[in-house]
């Protein structure tokens, strides 16, 4: 047909436009809202179950794969217990932020002033109470000793005066003048010991008592030395020649005599001395406690300015933002009562999955051929019991095993039956099965060591 | 495997009409163009027959008009002689002509005029009904068949489509949809082009049939005044 314009017919025109018009349209307009992107509603990868099984292998939070991936253990376990991975908790106890010895910045919690202990204060008194004994103690004793030590020097010396009176009466004099420097001296030097001691440990209340007998002593000591001193000269007048005895014994009162005048003497001046320095060491002890008790508070205060700036610090920081703790917190959701992750060794290094790694599943015939082996491996150490040939129910065992065929644990019996004899059988085979313990798994097995770990079969063993 | 893997392992889809049209088989492209050619021819002879039969009526009415206006029919015959003639006007022209010649010889031959007259008209009526009628097959054609070709795109590139599924060995929504979109798209173009046709089918075969009985009505019409014209001459003829 010819392509002319007809007035009469210009369907062909007419149409022609119109559908070129609607395709242009329908061209632009629905290419103008572009399609939403093609996207699922939940993604979903599908993976194999040797991929899923490398995934769990190793460890979620390690750092990388590792070809040989291993479950972190922290420490070799005295019984293997090898959980699923899937099954694994996660045993690592989270680090606390708040270290114990961290503070709140809260000021009840801080201790405002160290107080003294009751405990301590009642010991502090008693320590003082056996103090003052010991010195009443050391004090009688010091008083006794000198005592003592001026007798024997009284005696000492009245001896030699007497034999020296017996042997010459002309040196008496000389000789009793040495004789009495001799015994003062070491009197002198006793007492002056004693006391030295004594002074030391003296207290105020004993002093009063003390100084009251003194004087008493002392009034006595006086009289008496006096009518001794009388008595002798009296006696060294009338007996020129001299009764050595008289004479001795005179002047060994005397001495006696003097000896405690000097005593008393020394007694006296000891009692100011002690009174002075009881007062001094009091008043220096007040004022030392005093300057303590300052020195303390002060120390108080700075500890406890110190203690709060350092608390809230650590508060702030603690209150800060840390991913750490949030990752800690996330990882710590059960409290973890367990040491650490257990395992055949130690594995310091947790892997992430393995690129290499395969979990493959043993195959049934694999696994039937499997506990033949094992079967025959334990029926070499069965001896059946006595008496039960063949029992009823079959003994099923749960065998864990090492890698290397070992076992890994104790075998257990899952299921025995109610009946002595079956229960005789599967405790026969149990015993078997520990005999006969490296069990020899051909390494074609090796790869898959995750699927007969753990073996739980039925084991039917021929009397031999 | 990653999901986005996936996605880029996938053909992205262009999911417009242009797209969809480039990348569909090379059969498919062919149902494609052949179904929107018969798309436009459809609609090209639908304008053109409802123009044709919009004329023929305004033709009809106005010869009725002048028919029955009281004029001659000789000063009719002449006035419609000199130009082409459709519809009712060619109908009376063929007759009239059929008379005149009848009657410029001896005339002689008045006593089968009246079934020459008819034959005459008959012709007249079935050319004219023929022309009205024509190309409108071609329109039942299209409605009939225009589903059945857009059915045999579409399962040619389902085909394909799967066929690009076992080549890919994925069976993801984003594999599979492109192919069947496009097959689809053919049966689309089907319909497009097969509804209108079926409508203005049976539209346009009304109007033709409601034409052919005007057609006829008018040839009776005419027929019966001119065998009253015959029957009057016959006795002078006699």
């Amino acid at each position: 047909m010819e392509f002319r314009f007809d007035r009469k017919e210009p369907g062909v025109w007419i149409s022609a436009g119109t559908h070129v018009t609607l395709l242009a349209l329908a061209l632009f307009s629905v290419a103008a809202p572009a399609l939403p992107e093609a996207q699922e509603g939940v993604p979903v990868e599908v993976i194999t179950e040797n991929q899923f099984s490398e995934i769990t292998k190793g460890e979620r939070q390690a750092d990388k794969p590792m070809p040989n991936a291993q479950p972190r253990a922290d420490r070799q376990a005295e019984k293997v217990e090898d959980r699923e991975p899937e099954n694994a908790k996660t045993d690592a106890p989270t680090a606390p932020t708040r270290t114990a010895e961290m503070k709140l910045a809260n000021a009840e919690e801080m201790p405002l002033r160290s107080e003294p202990d009751p405990l301590e204060t009642a010991k502090a008194a008693k320590a003082a109470q056996e103090k003052r004994d010991a010195e009443k103690a050391a004090e009688k004793a010091a008083e006794k000793a000198a005592e003592k030590a001026a007798e024997k020097a009284a005696e000492k010396a009245a001896e030699k005066a007497a034999e020296k009176a017996a042997k010459a009466a002309a040196d008496k004099a000389a000789a009793e003048k040495a004789a009495k420097a001799e015994a003062k001296a070491k009197a002198e030097a006793t007492a002056a010991k004693a006391e030295a001691e004594k002074r030391e440990q003296l207290e105020k209340l004993i002093e009063k008592q003390e100084a009251e007998a003194e004087a008493a002593q002392k009034a006595a000591a006086k009289a008496k030395a006096e009518a001794a001193k009388e008595a002798a000269k009296e006696a060294a007048k009338k007996a020129a020649d001299a009764k050595a005895k008289a004479e001795a014994e005179a002047e060994r009162q005397k001495e006696i005599a003097e000896a405690k005048a000097e005593a008393a003497a020394k007694a006296k001046a000891e009692a100011a001395a002690k009174a002075d320095a009881a007062a001094k060491a009091d008043a220096a002890a007040k004022a030392e406690a005093a300057a303590k008790a300052k020195a303390k508070a002060v120390a108080d205060a700075k500890a406890k300015a110190d203690g709060e700036a350092k608390a809230r610090k650590q508060a702030e920081l603690a209150d800060k933002f840390n991913a750490g703790d949030i990752r800690s917190m996330l990882a710590s959701k059960a409290p973890s009562q367990s040491t650490g992750a257990t395992g055949h060794a130690v594995q310091k290094v947790a892997a992430l999955g393995a690129v290499t790694g395969n979990a493959q599943r043993l195959s049934p015939s694999l696994r039937d051929a499997l506990v033949g082996l094992l079967q025959q491996q334990i029926e070499r150490c069965y001896s059946a019991p006595p008496g039960a040939a063949q029992g009823v129910v079959l003994p099923v065992l749960d065998i864990r095993l090492n890698p290397n065929g070992s076992l890994s644990t104790e075998p257990r019996i899952m299921r025995g039956g109610s009946s002595t004899v079956d229960q005789s059988i599967a405790q026969a085979a149990l015993r078997a099965v520990r005999r006969c313990a490296p069990y020899n798994i051909p390494a074609t097995y090796a790869p898959y060591y995750n699927d007969w770990k753990a073996i739980n079969a039925e084991f039917e063993f021929t009397a031999t | 495997m990653n999901p986005a893997d996936a996605m880029q392992a996938a053909p992205v889809a262009d999911m417009t009409l242009l797209g969809l049209f480039l990348q569909a088989h090379f059969v498919v492209k062919i149902v494609m163009v052949g179904l929107l050619s018969a798309s436009i021819w459809c609609w090209s002879i639908i304008v053109d027959k409802t123009l044709l039969f919009r004329r023929t009526k305004a033709e009809m009415d106005a010869f009725e008009d002048a028919f029955w206006s009281g004029r001659s029919l000789e000063e009719l015959f002449r006035s419609f002689n000199d130009r082409p003639a459709t519809g009712l006007a060619a109908v009376f022209v063929a007759a009239m002509r059929e008379w005149k010649r009848s009657f410029e010889g001896s005339g002689r031959q008045i006593q089968s005029l009246s079934q020459r007259i008819e034959k005459q008209l008959d012709v007249t009526i079935h050319r004219e009904v023929e022309r009205l009628e024509s190309r409108l097959l071609f329109l039942a054609s299209i409605g009939s068949a225009g589903p059945y070709i857009g059915l045999f795109g579409t399962v040619w590139g389902i085909m394909t489509a799967f066929t690009s599924i076992a080549a890919s060995k994925n069976t993801s929504l984003a594999v599979v949809a492109p192919g069947i979109a496009e097959a689809l798209f053919a049966t689309a173009i089907g319909l497009f082009a097969a509804i209108p046709a079926v409508l203005a089918y049976n539209k346009l075969q009304a109007e033709v049939t409601k034409a052919q009985s005007r057609l006829e009505g008018f040839a009776d019409e005419f027929s019966a005044i001119l065998s009253r014209q015959i029957d009057e001459r016959l006795p002078l003829a006699a």
